[in-house]
């Protein structure tokens, strides 16, 4: 049974979770949970009575699909305003 | 290991291991110690938004072998942090669940049972019919008008759709001419458009969820809100932790009721009493907010002397037409100024003209405020003493004196005591350094009066300066996962995207003549004409120019309402021969449910897009009137194609929350089988069309060839690329490049925007809708998590959460302020006004636009930049809330000899009879008050939980909930059946008796109410029959929202008649009743 100042020792050597789990052969959302005593997965934040390093969801769960550009849209989109000779006549000549 | 049954001994294993306190190892077996979750041995975590509610909890998507195996609420949300209700947990089984359908179904005329059909046939079917019922019903001319369109079609959206499912929706139905586009916004929420607006300039809540934590007094009214938006209630408890009052005003007691400090039962449809109470209290006890009331709002400004009042005119205003049931707005206009609604004179003449020939309603032009109100022309005379005595704020004083606590309790039934507890705490938690906050849904929405509910919490909370503050604010809790947003891009037949109205048919119009109409000369609405252009370069590009006013003839015109309740009528008569319901259910979740199937069962077509075959999908095989014999299978000739619906999981794109919030899901998984988003239909549905008329010289044909149509696609699916769908909405300058911010837009066709409020949503070519920036590496505003119309603002109208000089008005409750060194103002929130104008500044007497607001108007959407107590235009019903009874009540309206709303929208029809009310004769035949509501494991129609065996199992049955006193005057039992009787129809349900449901003493005699949830019809896994078959087809005259949440009825023991028994039934007691055609139908 791994113990919350086992797990507090490594953190404060500066070593990460990811690689605190390693070592102590546990997974790196339990070495967090040790640590902090709050899940990864509570949304809440609590005040801590020390600061520790906050976490993300990667911890426990495989890796997350977020894009939030696609710059193929972009060349579309030009492609629309240059084929509108109306547009470009009014906005005067690219930059 | 040693395998012994003594080594599998848990016991054993503790005493001898390392786990002595038996936590970890010893506590767990070799075969739970193999398993793995879901969640951790998933390929990938798609990041997503649970579609249920509008609250807009974050998800996590869980994918294996291109699979959804697991969904879970995301912890980074600001907003849900991480929990999901019993729906959004449910959500697992709505996507993956035995009861989705994937393939088509295909009814021919006067088919006896489905058959299948492969979807390429159906979607050339369908545009068939869409080209041949268009041309067939092509209008060119209405009344000698220029019009273009066609009332041969209709459609009817849910509220769960995309924001860019929607666009695609409005625009191509536009473009064919089709002008009866609606939907679930419609009966919804539609009337807190017109209330929100036509008070504060913008149609939306003005706070958000988190902020709820700020208030020192929440008042939740017309809401049960921790059932029915349970994860968005955990803020009303972060309140309370914090010392905050809680009160719940409902007739029933709920868990909200349970949560909160004090519970307030009231008769159902009082509530404008109960409101208007307070307002008479705050100004009798000299409660308000001077200086805010002085500066922010139209207290001081003085009203024509033509204005009279209902203290004056026995409950009418002055300026009402008899004949048409019409107010005008002459008379009551601000002194020397012209105050005209979004709408424009002209288009009140014209409403004047058409409802003359009595074949139109007037519309529903309230909700063109929803970002941009009225027009005021010339300088508002005021009186800064406010002791004029035609200055708002002393007509607001004569209009409610009668509101006394006395008359609250006889009409509200609510005791004086309990009535003065609720005025003390709301007062004693507003002011400079507390603020208190309202919340309110449907319960407030759907009534004859649903707009007026809000104005009036919009006065009070305007006299309290609880608007545009920390913890302040009007909270409207939408309940589907963007109605926000079908109503900003609005699937609804008055307006185009943003609020901008639709063109009225006029000769002669122009877009020169219609912004001029339409815009208002000052604040942000002045620049009608660069977003309306803008509008249409995004639609018809290149064909769009100066020389042809930018394709704005391409827009259809409509000639009065065209609502969804219209639209029915307009069925049953045969006009309207294709529907569309994307997502909707109207055979339950729509008022008077005979009669929108009676209405399908006139149709030529009909489309239903769902997930399962919703009754709407049905009715003409096994519906209620099947089983009635007042319809027969073989004699229904409309022809029915059932295509199934892809979920939220199979799909990109945008919800907009109940706070203006526009978030992304992404696409998990392909949907399977025929199963397709709305995306995808619209698209290719308009891809197909465009083929049939690419070689047309027709000039009706001009606006579909024109379109913008160029959607790039990808996947297995030709999926059209959504985020392609929502730059199109956000806009682009002539080089492509996105626009950051509507300020950019220009009239002169050098910018394309599909919807001005959205723009910024993908400023710097980023989805800002995407960001998710969790919500502990920000602050409590969060406003790196999604994006919010608009200009990411949180809380609107902000600039007054500081004194006129630009000071917080304390240290508690500062949120944006003046920074004089740096000339510019700043806070928290991104601030709701010019960023560099100085509170100093005033206008001269000739500014127009933007510049005409002066430094201290903080309602910058408003003309004359202050929050409106007294609506000189706008609300069609009167200027001021006014408590009218409920369409069908066992009360008489003791205010006033004005029993109803005189201007509520009637529908008389054999199969949508109304009640006598108040000491009317057979008004005893209906005696109880009914309302209906939502519960938590149930959405709307049922279309999301009825097919589900999760939430089938925890709600099973339909059920109406009544008090032991009411069960012994009635002899209902618990659990067994009862039966509930209107003019309209009968229905049973189960019993629930419980002292939830209180007797009221109401006008010196007790009356009772029956709480009756609307989820139920016949199919499905948990059946029943539906509430909305008691329902009426009465309207507010604003928004055309029907009247669900107050009607009288009757309830006897047992379950109901079968068969020709059942209308035979119904028709015993409307004679008991002496109904006819006229029967409350009076003004």
């Amino acid at each position: 049974m791994v113990s919350r100042r086992t797990v507090l020792s490594l953190i404060e050597r500066g070593i990460d979770y990811r690689e605190v789990a390693a070592r102590l052969g546990i997974g790196p959302g339990l070495a967090y949970l040790i640590a902090t005593g709050t899940s990864v997965t509570n949304g809440e934040t609590h005040d801590r009575p020390r600061e520790l390093p906050s976490a993300g969801q990667d911890l426990v769960f495989p890796s997350a699909h977020n894009s939030t550009r696609r710059p193929e849209v972009w060349v579309w989109a030009a492609d629309r305003a240059r084929a509108d000779w109306q547009m470009s006549a009014a906005g005067g000549p690219a930059e | 290991m040693d395998s012994s049954w003594l080594a599998r001994w848990p016991v054993l294993r503790q005493v001898t291991g390392t786990d002595r306190p038996g936590k970890a190892a010893a506590a767990k077996s070799r075969r739970s110690g193999e398993l793995r979750a879901r969640t951790a041995t998933a390929d990938r975590v798609v990041k997503s938004i649970c579609p249920y509610c509008a609250v807009g909890c974050a998800q996590n998507v869980f994918v294996k072998d291109e699979e959804v195996v697991q969904i879970e609420g995301d912890p980074d949300s600001p907003i849900s942090r991480g929990r999901l209700c019993p729906k959004g947990s449910a959500t697992l089984q709505l996507t993956t669940g035995p009861s989705r359908r994937h393939g088509v179904l295909y009814r021919p005329p006067h088919g006896a049972d489905w058959q299948e059909l492969d979807l390429d046939t159906a979607m050339n079917m369908i545009a068939d019919r869409i080209v041949a019922t268009r041309r067939a019903t092509w209008q060119e001319e209405h009344q000698g008008n220029r019009v273009n369109r066609t009332m041969g079609i209709a459609s009817l959206g849910g509220a769960t759709l995309d924001n860019e499912e929607n666009y695609l929706i409005k625009k191509l139905f536009t473009a064919l001419g089709v002008v009866q586009v609606e939907n679930q916004a419609r009966v919804c929420h539609s009337s807190t458009v017109v209330g929100l607006g036509t008070s504060f300039g913008r149609g939306g809540a003005t706070t958000f969820l988190q902020d709820l934590q700020h208030s020192d007094c929440i008042v939740i009214e017309g809401s049960n809100f921790a059932e029915c938006h349970p994860v968005g209630f955990q803020w009303v408890m972060a309140a309370k932790a914090r010392g905050a009052t809680v009160i719940h005003v409902d007739p029933r007691f709920t868990r909200t009721s349970a949560l909160a400090d004090l519970h307030v039962p009231i008769r159902a449809g009082t509530d404008i009493a109960f409101l208007g109470g307070i307002i008479n209290h705050v100004l009798n006890e000299d409660k308000y907010f001077h200086d805010y009331v002085l500066h922010y709002t139209n207290a001081a400004t003085i009203i024509t002397e033509d204005y009279a009042d209902t203290e004056d005119l026995d409950g009418l205003f002055s300026g009402f037409d008899e004949d048409s049931r019409h107010y005008s707005f002459d008379y009551w206009q601000y002194e020397g100024t012209v105050v005209a609604p979004a709408s424009g004179q002209r288009d009140q003449e014209h409403d004047e003209r058409v409802s003359r020939s009595g074949n139109v309603h007037r519309t529903a032009r309230g909700e063109a405020h929803g970002s941009g109100g009225a027009a005021v022309e010339g300088t508002p005379e005021r009186d800064e003493t406010l002791r004029h005595p035609r200055c708002v704020f002393q007509i607001l004083k004569r209009h409610y004196a009668r509101y006394t606590p006395e008359m609250v309790e006889r009409i509200c039934g609510i005791t004086p005591e309990v009535f003065a507890e609720v005025c003390r705490h709301l007062t004693e938690n507003s002011g400079p350094d507390r603020t208190s906050e309202f919340v309110y849904a449907v319960g407030w929405t759907q009534h004859t009066v649903g707009s007026q509910y809000i104005r009036a919490a919009s006065i009070l909370q305007l006299l309290l300066g609880n608007i545009g503050r920390p913890g302040g604010g009007i909270q409207a809790l939408r309940g589907h996962a963007s109605i926000q947003g079908s109503s900003d891009i609005p699937t609804l037949f008055n307006l185009l995207p943003g609020y901008i109205p639709m063109p009225y048919a006029h000769s002669g119009q122009t877009l020169t003549e219609f912004v001029e109409a339409d815009s208002a000369g000052k604040g942000f609405w002045s620049n009608m004409d660069a977003y309306l252009v803008s509008l249409l370069k995004a639609w018809w590009g290149p064909a769009a120019t100066p020389g042809n006013d930018f394709c704005f003839d391409y827009l259809p015109k409509i000639t009065g309402s065209h609502s969804a309740y219209d639209t029915v009528l307009e069925q049953i008569a045969g006009n309207c021969a294709g529907y569309f319901l994307l997502g909707e259910n109207p055979a339950v979740g729509s008022a008077n449910a005979k009669l929108q199937r009676l209405g399908m069962a006139n149709l030529d077509w009909l489309v239903v897009r769902d997930f399962s075959l919703i009754e709407s999908a049905t009715w003409w095989q096994d519906g209620p009137e099947i089983q009635t014999g007042e319809l027969r299978t073989e004699d229904i000739g409309t022809e029915v194609f059932f295509l199934p619906a892809a979920a939220h999981t199979e799909k990109s794109g945008s919800f907009t929350n109940t706070n203006r919030m526009l978030q992304w899901h992404h696409q998990a998984v392909q949907p399977a089988g025929d199963a397709r988003s709305d995306l995808w239909f619209m698209y290719h549905l308009g891809r197909l069309v465009r083929e049939r008329l690419a070689g047309s010289d027709d000039p009706h044909d001009r606006p579909i060839i024109d379109l913008t149509w160029d959607y790039p696609t990808e996947g297995r699916l030709d999926e059209p690329v959504a985020e392609a769908v929502l730059a199109e909405i956000n806009g682009w300058d002539h080089t492509g490049t996105p626009l950051s911010a509507y300020t950019e837009l220009k009239a002169d066709g050098s910018t394309s925007c599909g919807c001005w409020i959205y723009c910024g949503v993908y400023a710097d070519g980023v989805n800002q809708a995407a960001r998710r920036k969790p919500a502990r590496e920000q602050d409590w505003v969060a406003a790196e998590w999604a994006w919010s119309w608009p200009a990411n603002r949180r809380i609107l109208y902000n600039r007054a959460s500081a004194r006129p000089d630009g000071t917080p008005w304390s240290e508690r409750k500062k949120l944006v302020w003046w920074d004089a060194e740096q000339g510019k103002w700043t806070g928290y929130d991104v601030p709701d006004f010019e960023p560099d104008k100085s509170p100093d500044y005033r206008p001269s007497d000739d500014a127009r636009g933007v510049a005409a607001l002066s430094g201290v108007d903080p309602f910058i959407m408003q003309a004359d930049g202050k929050g409106w107590l007294f609506a000189p235009a706008g609300v069609l019903d009167g200027p001021l809330p006014t408590h009218y009874e409920p369409q069908d009540s066992p009360f008489p309206n003791p205010l006033y000899g004005q029993q109803r709303n005189p201007s509520r929208l009637l529908f008389p029809h054999e199969h949508n009879r109304y009640q006598p009310s108040g000491s009317e004769p057979g008004a005893d035949v209906y005696p109880f008050v009914v309302t209906t509501y939502r519960l938590t494991e149930h959405f709307t129609a049922g279309g999301m939980s009825r097919w589900s065996p999760y939430l089938s199992e925890l709600q099973p049955e339909a059920f109406c909930e009544v008090s032991p006193e009411l069960a012994a005057e009635r002899g209902l039992v618990n659990g067994d059946w009862a039966t509930i009787v209107t003019a309209r129809n009968a229905i049973e349900v189960r019993v629930l008796v419980t002292d939830r449901v209180a007797p009221l003493r109401v006008a010196e005699r007790v009356v009772h109410q029956i709480g009756l949830p609307y989820h139920w019809g016949p199919n499905g896994i948990s059946t029943g029959d539906a509430a909305n078959e008691l329902s009426s087809i009465v309207l507010d005259p604003n928004a055309h929202i029907q009247e669900v949440k107050a009607f009288s009825a009757d309830i006897r023991a047992g379950r109901r008649p079968r068969g020709p028994d059942l209308p035979a039934l119904v028709e015993r007691y409307r004679r008991r009743a002496g109904i006819t055609e006229h029967t409350g139908t009076q003004r």
